[in-house]
């Protein structure tokens, strides 16, 4: 595949998920239900690794982790390099041996990457010995539950991406 | 062969002109318009209407054929001049905010002469579940540091810087989980500490944690940084006690403590670069 063709195709990418921050910071923001707003990014690296693969999805990962890092706040700093790197490997593995890549197997895998990453959040709790780790069990599964919907804007369009920029070389 | 002139032409001529001089006579003879020119006038005036309205509806539409590239041209210098008050309205407002912003700190800066403030505004507010953060626009080039407290105009505490970079910072705020700050009881002098509390974060509060088993406390009592240690200024107002209740170990009592500030309204801050410890 000519290089110009790839670095295209990850600029798409790019756009799409810059669209998709958009969508969380003005919309999702804004939304909140027993006090818990949706996270959505822990989406995007589950869906896009699992539509390309165990090699480009975790380094999308690593990327899309790293400008989280530098822009929100997590419990360390790296926190959501490391959460959306384990994440895009472990969406890629089950896509490419267990479920194939689409719908259902997109909200599966997503719900999966929301619970990880909260689920991650409150395994840190737990060992730096916070008080409250019930309730912030409570509140991941409620984040990712929450967010799940949202993660229906997400599966098409990194869908749509995958199949328009699939070609054979 | 044909007179030039005949004598119907001469009849003619002499009748006009008797009609002009018996007008001229009947006007200069009467105080109002003449009879004729006013029955003339009353006659003439239904015709007169129409023809102005369909002249000027001439004159409009040739106006609109001649002038409509001068008429385009003013009208988008005037959505220009509106589009620019506008903003100039828009400006005002935020200046009016503003100003009353650094008068209510001209004030504080009176009471609280040892205090030196910053003004920064709020870049990013955090609004995940998990922590209560802000980011802001002035950094290490500004003289903000770690440990910087946060305030309002009136002195109200926000939370404490936790990282700068050279034209931001993040902030923690005191509802926070991981915020801790020395308190002070204002009434009784009791001290105690202003903890953030995952539970209470959500709900806008945070907890008034060490205070013993028999606190003198009582609900609306106002809660102030105890300055102890010498870490951060006192009498910082923290918020107002809401309730007392037994803590998780059932031996000691906490308190919920409401802010003064709202998180969610915040859009300019002052962050307090440095301070003379008071005896």
């Amino acid at each position: 595949m000519p290089k110009s063709y790839v670095a295209f195709k990850w600029t798409v990418y790019a756009l799409a998920t810059l669209l998709l921050f958009a969508v969380q910071s003005l919309v999702l923001n804004h939304i909140r239900v027993f006090n818990v707003t949706p996270f959505l990014y822990p989406v995007l690296p589950a869906v896009a690794a699992m539509y390309e693969g165990p090699r480009r999805g975790p380094l999308f990962a690593l990327v899309l982790g790293t400008v989280c890092d530098l822009l929100l706040y997590g419990p360390f700093d790296g926190f959501f390099t490391i959460a959306f790197v384990i994440t895009a490997l472990l969406a890629s593995k089950i896509a490419e041996n267990l479920l194939s890549p689409g719908f259902f197997s997109g909200l599966f895998i997503s719900l999966g990457a929301l619970l990880l990453t909260s689920g991650l959040r409150v395994f840190i709790q737990i060992l730096t010995g916070g008080p409250h780790v019930r309730l912030m069990a409570w509140t991941a599964l409620t984040e990712s539950l929450l967010t799940l919907p949202a993660a229906l804007l997400v599966l098409p369009l990194y869908r749509a991406i995958h199949k328009s920029c699939a070609v054979d070389y | 062969m044909k007179r030039p002139i005949n004598k119907f032409w001469i009849i003619l001529l002499a009748a006009a002109t008797a009609v002009a001089v018996i007008l001229s006579v009947m006007t200069y003879f009467s105080t109002t318009s003449a009879v004729m020119p006013n029955i003339a006038g009353i006659i003439a005036s239904p015709f007169r209407s129409a023809s102005a309205a369909i002249s000027n509806g001439v004159g409009h539409w040739t106006a609109y054929l001649t002038e409509f590239d001068a008429l385009e041209a003013e009208n988008k210098e005037l959505k220009q001049k509106i589009a620019e008050m506008e903003e100039d309205v828009r400006q005002a407002v935020a200046d009016r905010e503003e100003n009353a912003r650094l008068r209510s700190l001209l004030n504080l800066r009176e009471q609280r002469r040892e205090l030196s403030f910053e003004s920064a505004r709020i870049l990013v507010q955090d609004a995940s579940n998990w922590s209560s953060m802000l980011t802001i626009n002035k950094g290490t080039m500004h003289d903000i540091a770690v440990g910087d407290c946060v305030v309002t105009e009136t002195g109200d505490l926000i939370g404490v810087v936790t990282k700068t970079g050279l034209n931001w910072s993040t902030v923690r705020t005191i509802l926070d989980s991981e915020s801790s700050i020395g308190a002070l009881v204002f009434r009784s002098g009791v001290s105690a500490v202003a903890l953030g509390d995952f539970s209470l974060m959500r709900e806008g509060r945070l907890s008034l944690g060490y205070l013993g088993t028999n606190p003198d406390l009582v609900s609306g009592d106002l809660i102030v940084t105890s300055g102890l240690g010498e870490y951060y200024p006192s009498q910082l107002v923290i918020g107002y006690v809401e309730e007392v209740r037994p803590g998780d170990d059932g031996m000691s009592q906490i308190a919920v403590v409401r802010p003064e500030v709202n998180m969610d309204t915040l859009t300019q801050v002052f962050v307090i670069t440095d301070f003379d410890i008071s005896d």
